[in-house]
């Protein structure tokens, strides 16, 4: 290999391509939160959910991309397995969980309890968030390779809104993964260190780098597996039963 | 000097895009004793310079790469629902819509490429650390 020669080859490359290049630097972060979406819906449908696209726009998934805007005029997933019914948004609104500061959240996906947006006109135009306790988890979708602020800065997400997902006892169905970190980069330096401490302290939060190649799997395997925990290996378990997926079930696991 | 290879090659490109890859590699350059250590190779400038020019290229093609990766198959994920494609404002997403055709060609155009310049197998790589054992091991292999 001649690095020169490298030089010169891909730089022609990169200018005969230029208009489609700055195409991909305006719409990386719409495909993130795509491939995020799809990711969430994956895993409800291998936990044997039956998933459907609502509020199509002719056969097309209309799809939310930025914080404008308001989800019941936009597609969304809806999932549903015996008396369990989600629905899974883009760019969803949510209250913090604290909420007495009237703090709004973003997030890229949003899980749901079904059926819980307005439908008439008058309570559509004042909606302006999801009550935080309609809310069942999130993902967030990073490009960037996984650095330890990264992940101190998604911690602080999951405190905000749904703190109990931190606590060492906290209910949740377990065909519902935890709140989700996901980036199409790598763990870089400590922070295989650090989610590996998240797992110790019981904080249930998903943290998974390139997660481009889990979409691809999931894809093209119908059999292969959701990179979301709780694990699969646990969905035999009571459904309201919540556990820790790094140890024998202990006393501590048990919801109130 | 590996850096100032990596500037000139990436001139053309759209700043956002840019920025990506010279911030990556300056954290590799910046890192590359550690990188050594870890990889437990006795630390050599020369071979650092190789190693940051290569993942500045690794990373211009995961650019590309991952987003039609995440595209064509979030499209193929849709069509289980019997979905044909996203709309996204005006704009149609689908498997016929000139993005999705151009940016299939421009990855395969990209790969054919790298591929003619014999930097494929480094591409293929996971991670910094097997690129600079691949280098060390094709350098002894030509000692």
């Amino acid at each position: 290999m001649d690095i020169n020669n490298v030089v010169i080859g891909l730089r022609s490359f990169i200018s005969q391509y230029h208009t489609q290049f700055l195409r991909l630097s305006r719409t990386e972060s719409q495909l993130l939160e795509i491939g995020a979406l799809m990711l969430g819906v994956e895993h409800y449908r291998r936990q044997g959910f039956e998933v459907n696209v609502q509020n199509k726009v002719g056969n097309r998934f209309k799809l939310k991309v930025s914080a404008k805007g308001k989800p019941f005029n936009f597609s969304w997933y809806s999932a549903s397995k015996s008396d369990v019914n989600v629905e899974i948004h883009g760019n969803l609104p949510v209250g913090s969980a604290y909420g007495r500061d009237d703090g709004v959240y973003v997030v890229d996906v949003g899980v749901v309890e079904a059926g819980t947006l307005p439908t008439k006109p008058k309570e559509r135009k004042l909606w302006r968030r999801m009550d935080n306790k309609l809310v069942i988890t999130f993902i967030e979708a990073k490009k960037l390779v996984v650095y330890p602020m990264l992940m101190a800065q998604f911690i602080g997400m999951v405190h905000e809104i749904k703190p109990s997902f931190m606590k060492r006892r906290f209910e949740c169905a377990v065909c519902h993964f935890y709140p989700a970190l996901v980036s199409v980069g790598y763990l870089r330096g400590t922070s295989a260190n650090i989610r590996e401490g998240f797992r110790k302290r019981h904080f249930r939060v998903n943290v998974v780098p390139t997660f481009d190649i889990h979409v691809s799997r999931l894809a093209h395997d119908s059999t292969a597996a959701s990179p979301f925990e709780p694990i699969q290996a646990l969905q035999n378990l009571p459904a309201r039963l919540a556990v820790s997926t790094d140890g024998p079930i202990t006393a501590d696991d048990i919801p109130f | 000097m590996s850096l100032e290879l990596l500037d000139q090659m990436l001139e053309p490109l759209p700043y956002a895009l840019r920025d990506q890859i010279t911030g990556y590699a300056n954290a590799i350059d910046e890192s590359g004793e550690d990188i050594f250590a870890t990889a437990q190779v006795p630390f050599d400038r020369t071979l650092l310079d190789r190693v940051v020019f290569l993942a500045g290229v690794c990373r211009l093609w995961t650019l590309v790469d991952w987003q039609f990766s995440i595209l064509s198959n979030s499209l193929s994920i849709l069509s289980s629902s019997q979905v044909e494609g996203f709309a996204i404002g005006r704009r149609r997403l689908d498997r016929q819509s000139q993005e999705f055709v151009d940016l299939d060609r421009m990855r395969t155009e990209l790969l054919r490429r790298i591929r003619d310049l014999d930097c494929e197998r480094y591409v293929a790589l996971r991670s910094v650390q097997e690129i600079l054992l691949l280098l060390r091991e094709e350098a002894s292999g030509h000692q």
